[in-house]
Formats: structure tokens, sequence, C-alpha cells
């Protein structure tokens, strides 16, 4: 796949999902949605879809697409879609439940607060427990984003193809969150927590200031794997190759 | 026994990593080992043993990666060092060393008709595809996918800093694998200037694979009917199999051989030879750098090729090697463990039998270098000439100790 296809399958199925995280952390999107019983479903033609279901004050993020959602965009280019998540004035087309149409503009709201934790500004940083939530999003985006470039890039095809099948564990001390990718059947998969059963490689990243400059890229990686701030253990080429995919994500990313 | 402590280690690297980056990189970066269970800084070495920076002593069974083969502060080379220190190192000009040292490479090393010299293993292997170029007119290389051919872009492991077209003229094949070599062949008919191959298989993070029958002799007739250069990679095994060239021990005629580690015991050199044949595309392949006609490095060369020959290093190595993995294996099975043993006695590697992801071998060889013996969990190791049995007998006792750890934490 061309990097546009990738990046919008990032968007879709890295980004979108963090919605999920900022409706049970954010005060004002719980607001926001807490009467909401509606699904979206973002659909990218001939590609991936991801339907956001929300109910009972929840936002649960489904990587698929749904028979009947309330409400479908139909994203007609992989660059379209990635515009319209850059904040580019694209309209996508309603294709199913146009009479929804008014949540849409509500839904815009919404995706503010992602963008408030996303691209934080110094002064929400500074809070504690934001610090903390933006690591946990930064977390799962890098998992997520990570398979997809695993998956979809033609960039690291071959790495990818070449890396063995099994489970690497991330996991931020002393207390979480974590999150694991898994290669099988030739297929690179994440999610969020442990997994279930052990391990083949394992990354422990001491504390959430370690982890938020490891994943914006301010700091060396084998330095603090020297330091043993950042531990990993078992199929280091398995985390070699990890580190290869969340480099070209953040290539990927603007 | 009060296992080592890296204290000191760990506030130099610290110090390190606010001024290099990475802090150690490359092969050496504490992080492909166990970091906190391994020395990160060395501070003198004599025979088969070497001191860290924090006083802890450990029996060497990697090496310096493979240069050290005689021993640390080997004292006829280091004399045949000191002479030529004293006469001076770098000049205008190469010394007259470098004549008598490619006179007894080439009269040692089987098939070769000429040698050159560089400082890396990188160099030297760079440097041999360049000439199959010049002698061929073709572009393409293969190589075994997982071999190790040095840092330079073409088959750098590394990620970062590559455009595709570093690799776009190298292409792999599996080792041991006919068919997937003469897919490679077919499929770049005419276009391949070389074939580029370790004397046998050892992988980072993987067993040591020796050729199976008859590999080699398919691999030297297609290169030959093919009229494509076979180029032997022998920086990690020459010298450790048989000193006329790996080539030998697995009966073979390569057109061109790199070598580089055991030719100095630590002084660095590297040097690719050559069949006739190719001495005057190799004459057209600029080769150059700043120290790369150095004298020291080749007078000691000379003094390490002169003790190989008088002591039969390789043999020492070999019954060494020998006692040590098999009393490793033999252990094991006292403390109802299976490891898996590969490659030569000389450069051998073990890792535990029931597992993939090295958990097990992590734990090991931490546990055995923090008694005093100097283990590798992702890399093949390598014996010197100057190993004994009382290293190999004390470093027996360290590995019973840390059996029993992996025993107790991991049940098999
Ligand atoms: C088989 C082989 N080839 C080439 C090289 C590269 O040598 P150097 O690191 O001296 O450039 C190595 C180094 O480990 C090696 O093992």
């Amino acid at each position: 796949m061309n990097s546009e296809q990738v990046l919008s399958r990032i968007y879709l199925r890295a980004v979108l999902p963090l919605l999920e995280e900022v409706v049970g952390y954010d005060d004002v999107a719980k607001e926001m949605v807490k009467s909401w019983k509606c699904s979206i479903m973002l659909h990218q033609a001939g590609g991936p879809a991801t339907t956001l279901v929300f109910r009972n004050g929840k936002c649960d993020a489904l990587r698929r697409s749904i028979t009947i959602p309330s409400i479908a965009l139909y994203l007609t280019e992989p660059a379209k879609l990635n515009a319209m998540f850059q904040g580019q004035n694209v309209i996508p087309i309603p294709w199913m439940g146009f009479w929804h149409v008014g949540i849409l503009a509500k839904f815009t709201e919404l995706t503010k607060r992602l963008e408030y934790y996303m691209q934080p500004t110094d002064e929400v940083l500074s809070d504690k427990a934001n610090y903390a939530f933006i690591v946990k999003l930064m977390l799962y985006a890098a998992v997520f984003g990570a398979c997809e470039v695993a998956n979809h890039d033609d960039h690291v095809a071959s790495l990818s193809q070449n890396t063995a099948e099994g489970v690497l564990q991330i996991k931020i001390l002393p207390d979480g969150p974590a999150a694991y990718i898994k290669k099988t059947g030739g297929v690179f998969s994440a999610a969020k927590g442990e997994a279930p059963g052990a391990a083949d490689a394992y990354m422990d990243i001491e504390g959430v200031q370690l982890a938020y400059e490891l994943f914006s890229g301010q700091t060396d990686a084998m330095a603090a794997l020297g330091l043993t701030d950042i531990r990993i253990r078992g199929l280091i080429p398995f985390v070699d190759n990890v580190n290869a995919f969340l480099d070209r994500l953040s290539v990927l990313l603007p | 026994m009060e296992t080592y402590k890296f204290d000191k280690s760990m506030e130099l690297f610290k110090k390190a990593t606010t001024l290099i980056p990475s802090g150690i990189y490359g092969h050496e970066s504490p992080a492909i080992l166990v970091p906190g269970s391994f020395p990160y800084y060395a501070e003198r070495g004599q025979g088969s043993h070497y001191w860290d920076i924090d006083g802890n002593e450990f029996i060497d069974y990697i090496c310096a990666y493979g240069p050290m083969v005689l021993g640390y502060n080997h004292p006829k080379v280091e004399a045949a060092v000191s002479e030529q220190s004293k006469k001076g190192n770098c000049f205008n000009h190469p010394g007259p060393v470098m004549v008598e040292l490619a006179e007894k490479l080439v009269n040692l090393v089987s098939g070769m008709d000429w040698s050159v010299f560089a400082k890396n293993g990188s160099d030297v292997t760079s440097w041999s595809i360049q000439v199959a170029r010049e002698h061929t007119g073709r572009s393409k290389v293969l190589m075994v996918s997982g071999a190790y051919h040095g840092a330079h872009a073409w088959c750098t492991p590394g990620h970062a800093g590559l455009i595709a077209e570093d690799r776009s003229n190298v292409h792999l094949f599996t080792w041991n694998d006919e068919s997937s070599f003469h897919q490679q062949i077919e499929k770049y008919r005419g276009e391949i200037a070389a074939v580029i191959m370790t004397p046998y298989h050892h992988p980072a993070f993987g067993d040591s694979i020796m050729p199976a029958d008859g590999w080699w002799q398919t691999i030297q007739k297609t290169c030959n009917e093919e009229e494509i250069v076979l180029i032997v990679d022998d920086v990690r095994a020459g010298f450790r199999l048989d000193p006329r060239g790996s080539h030998v021990y697995f009966g073979f005629e390569p057109d061109l051989v790199c070598f580089c580690k055991a030719i100095g015991n630590t002084h660095p050199l590297s040097a690719c030879m050559g069949k006739d044949k190719f001495k005057n595309d190799a004459s057209k392949v600029f080769l150059t750098g700043s120290y790369w006609n150095s004298s020291v490095p080749m007078a000691a060369a000379c003094a390490v090729l002169d003790v190989m020959a008088e002591e039969n290093s390789v043999k020492i190595m070999m019954d060494m090697g020998e006692k040590l993995m098999k009393g490793l294996e033999d252990l094991a099975k006292t403390h109802g463990l299976q490891v898996k043993i590969s490659g030569p006695y000389s450069i051998p590697f073990m890792r535990f039998a029931n597992e993939d992801n090295f958990l097990r071998n992590q734990l090991f060889c931490a546990e055995v270098t923090k008694r005093g013996s100097f283990f590798h969990p992702h890399h093949n190791w390598f014996l010197s000439s100057a190993h004994t049995e009382d290293d190999i007998n004390k470093t027996l006792e360290h590995a019973d100790a840390a059996y029993k750890i992996v025993k107790d934490e991991f049940g098999s």
C-alpha cells in the first residue's frame, strides 16, 4: 500500500478509536455524549472502517463496519480521509442515515477533545493526570499504529514478513498502562492491557515521563536501555522490528 | 557466592550517554545483552581473562567478538607490536611489513594469490563486491538471509538512515536451501556479479547451521557455470576452523576471501585475498583509508600467523570448546534442562532447546557472567588458544549455579 493508504488506516484504526479513552476521561467529552445513543461509522472506500458506538455516556470503538450504523461517513479516497484528520475542511458523504446529520456537528466538536490531548499545550501537559492520560493515548496510538504499518506499509514489508511470530508486552511502570502487539498467522494485531499468558518479549518503561519522551522521540532509547530505564527481554528482534515500525509511524503521522 | 556488581560501569555509562549517542553503540551496546547484569567498560586483559572497571574478572568466551584469538596481551604479538611502534605506525608510505604479511598470507591461505589490507570486516566485504562488479560488469549481489557482512548500507541489519536504493541490488536466499538459491540465480541470470556467503551460517539470535552435504559444491558449481564471483566472508570464522581458510575446512574453492577479527589478535586489520584472475580488477578498484596502511597491526598479524602455526591454535580452540560444550550439555541434563549446542567447537553457541524467545538463555548467560564467565545469550561464542582446562572447569561451576537458577525460575 502507498503512504496515503497506510496513513488513512492509521487514522481510522489507531487514532479515531482513542475517542473511547477521551470519553472515559475528559469531563467536557463526557458531558457532550452523556445522552448519545447512536453509532457513527467512518468508512474509507475499498478500505477499513471504524465504528464508534455511543450509549450510556460511553464510547466503544469497533475497528470494523457494522450493518446499520446511525450514521455512516464515507470517504472516497485515503487522501480525503487524511486531510479531514489533519483538520482540513473535507466534507464526507453521509451515505446512510443522513437524517441524523445534526449529530455530525456535535461529533466534530467531540473530535476536538481528542485533538486537545493529542496536540496538547504546555498548560494541558502540566497537569499530572492529563500527562498520564496523554501517555496512555500515545501508547495505544503507537501499538495500533505500528500494526497498521507492519501489515500494510510497503516500506517495511520484508521486515514485517521476517518478524517471527510472538507477543510483545509493553508496560509503563509501576502500574501501567500496558498494551501488546502480537503476530500470529502472519498478521500483526494490538490490544490494550496485558496479554493473556506469557509473552515472548517484554518491554518495561520506567515511569510516564520516560514513556512520554520515548513516544515523542525525545529520548535516546539505546541509552535508556543501557541505563535500565527501559528494560527489554525475550525475543529482542521482535522489539527491534516493532521499533522500526514505530519509526515509520512517526514519519507517516504528521 | 557473592555475584558481581557493575556500579562503576553504570556510572561511567551514565556520563557517556550525555556525550555519545546510545552511550555505547553497535554490537557492544549493552542494549543487546541483559543491561545491569553485564559489564559495560573493560579495563585490561591477560590471556583468556579480562577485568572490567569495577574490578570484576571474567573468563572471556566472546573474545572481543572474535579479534582475541591467542589471548589478550600475548607476549610474542605484543613484542612485535612494540618493536614496530618504536619505529612508527603511519607514514607517507606503507612499511615493508605489508609485503611480508602479504607473502605469509599468500603462502598460507589455500588457493589465494594476492592480498590487500584494510581495517574492518565491512571495508573488505564491500570492496570485494566492487571487485566482483568490476570483473563481471554486472550489478547484483546474492547473500543469505540473516547473514551479517558488516555495517555498510548494502548489508547493515539496522533500519535507520537507509534508502531503498541501498538494497536494490542485493537479493536474499536461504541457507542450505538449493531451490531458494537457484530461484534467485534464474530470476537474475546474467545480472549477478557476486554471491557472498559466510563459510557456515552463524546468525545472531539463532543456532549456527553447518553446510548441508553438497551445499558448497552446488554453490561453487553454479557460480562457475554462471560466471559469478564467489566471495567467502571469513571475517568471523577465519583462523578458527583452519588456518588455510574456512573453505579448506568445508572443502570448496572461493574466488575471493575476506578476513578480519582473528588476524590481528585485537590489533585492527582486515584483509581481502583473491585468485590471480581478479588481480587486475582488484588493482583498478580504489582502496584506501587514512589508517589502512598502518604498520603496527600488520606486524601484529605476522606474529599472530607465526604463533598459530607454532602452537596449532585451531586444535587448542577446538579441544577447549569441545570440553566446554560437552560439559555444559551434561550439566544441563543433571538439572533436568534441555540445551541445544550448535556451531563448531571453536565458535560454539548454546541456547535452551525448549524456547525460541531466549528468556532462559538471557537469565542463564547473565547469571554465568555475574559469576565470572562472559557468555552472550544471542551471539555465538568464541574460544581462544589461551583458554585452559582450568578456565573450563571454573566456567562449568558458574554454569552449574546458573542452571539451578534457570530451573527454579522456569521449571524446565
Ligand atoms: C561474518 C562477518 N562479516 C563481516 C563483519 C563485519 O566486520 P567489521 O565489524 O569489522 O566491519 C563481521 C563482524 O562481526 C562478521 O562477523
